[in-house]
């Protein structure tokens, strides 16, 4: 697209491939700029970039721009056009074992949920004789802790690295944090608390926990997050809680296994989102430190192994 | 003379470019490379202000220099 505006300068709109963030606007401006041209608009989300130049000026700006990897677009070709490689996916990973700066965040909480899950797996088998008592076999009642760990861990791995993106997240990105979270956290304490101590226990319990995670991340970008996030609770609360009941007598066990791994599965797919979508960590100071990792995660299995085996109808033996 | 600093924030290749491109700038500046995965940014320098110019031009655009 171009338009004439005066002195033999024309209005150019380019689409660009390999624009994701407002540093890559910063540098596309700063080419543009040094080869004489006046930036109109540039956005990442759209892979568009506006500018005022003479002809000659075109090409070199656009080949500039492609040594720096942002190349002219073709139609059809997203402006990302690195979204959906799974090598993006591989190199965050072993960033994150590496413990690389831009994610210092998340390499320092999965060190803390690493320390804090063992640390809870020894004090549950320090007290595995006098607390946990009427879930059944020992491999039952073995799995249930282990599956209360995990999931207090996993929340309050994915609590407090939302928690660091507060105040500087897209009213779509808000939601999405409200409604994983508060889906996830509802639906694995719904479906466990569900599983020991029958529907009604299980969807209070499972709603309850769940709206008030996703209230609490979902209001990091406003009352649309909050909505989201309190929507997704109520929700999967009644849901794991139903389907646990369901279950109760066709491999209950299993499923609540293939639902805690799917769900660590996709807490860490948020994760992930949110350093493509946002970058690093923004105020990593909302991490906390490890005594609040642990203590938060050793609190939310206390809460939760407390209302299994001492809800009103708990526990149930299962199977 | 060279002098890794250790910049937090960078997230990705544009960050790179970025600073590569404001250090480069400055007078007395003769290489710059970053990396942005091991957040740090080397720069090699033949007058001595040339260092604290270029840790202003880091932080000026949203980086924090560490060390």
């Amino acid at each position: 697209m171009e338009t004439t505006v005066s002195d033999g300068k024309k209005e150019y709109g380019l689409r660009l491939t390999g624009m994701t963030c407002a540093t890559c606007e910063k540098v596309i401006s700063r080419v543009a700029e040094q080869s004489g041209a006046c930036v109109k608009d540039v956005d990442s989300r759209n892979g568009t970039l506006k500018l005022v130049c003479d002809e000659k000026s075109l090409d070199p700006i656009k080949r500039k721009l492609a040594e720096r990897g942002f190349k002219e677009r073709r139609e059809g070709e997203l402006a990302d056009s690195g979204r959906g490689d799974p090598d993006r996916v591989k190199d965050y990973i072993f960033s994150l074992l590496a413990g690389e700066p831009h994610v210092e965040v998340e390499a320092k909480l999965t060190n803390y949920a690493v320390a804090s899950s063992a640390i809870l797996i020894g004090l549950g088998i320090f007290s595995y004789g006098s607390l946990f008592k009427g879930f059944g076999s020992s491999s039952t009642t073995t799995a249930l802790l282990l599956l209360v760990i995990a999931s207090a861990v996993m929340t309050v791995f994915s609590y407090l690295h939302m928690s660091c993106y507060r105040k500087s997240v897209s009213c779509m990105h808000g939601m999405m944090i409200g409604m994983t979270i508060g889906m996830m956290g509802g639906f694995m304490t719904g479906a466990l608390t569900g599983a020991t101590n029958g529907m009604f226990i299980g969807s209070v319990v499972g709603m309850a926990f769940g709206i008030a995670l996703g209230l609490g991340v979902g209001r990091f970008s406003g009352v649309m997050g909050a909505m989201e996030g309190v929507m997704a609770g109520l929700m999967s609360g009644t849901m794991g809680a139903m389907l646990s009941v369901m279950m109760i007598n066709d491999n209950l066990m299993i499923f609540l296994y293939i639902l805690t791994g799917v769900c660590a599965v996709i807490f860490g797919g948020l994760s992930y989102m949110m350093y493509r979508e946002a970058g690093s960590a923004p105020n990593p100071e909302y991490s906390g430190d490890f005594k609040k990792f642990f203590a938060a995660s050793a609190l939310l299995s206390a809460m939760l192994l407390a209302i299994m085996m001492y809800g009103p109808k708990g526990p149930i033996p299962l199977r | 003379m060279d002098k890794t600093l250790k910049v937090e924030k960078m997230h990705c290749r544009s960050c790179e470019m970025l600073l590569t491109d404001v250090i480069s700038e400055i007078d007395g500046v003769t290489k710059v490379s970053a990396d942005f995965r091991k957040g740090t940014v080397t720069i090699s320098y033949d007058q001595p202000a040339a260092l604290e110019l270029s840790k202003k031009a880091v932080e000026k655009e949203g980086y924090t220099v560490i060390g």
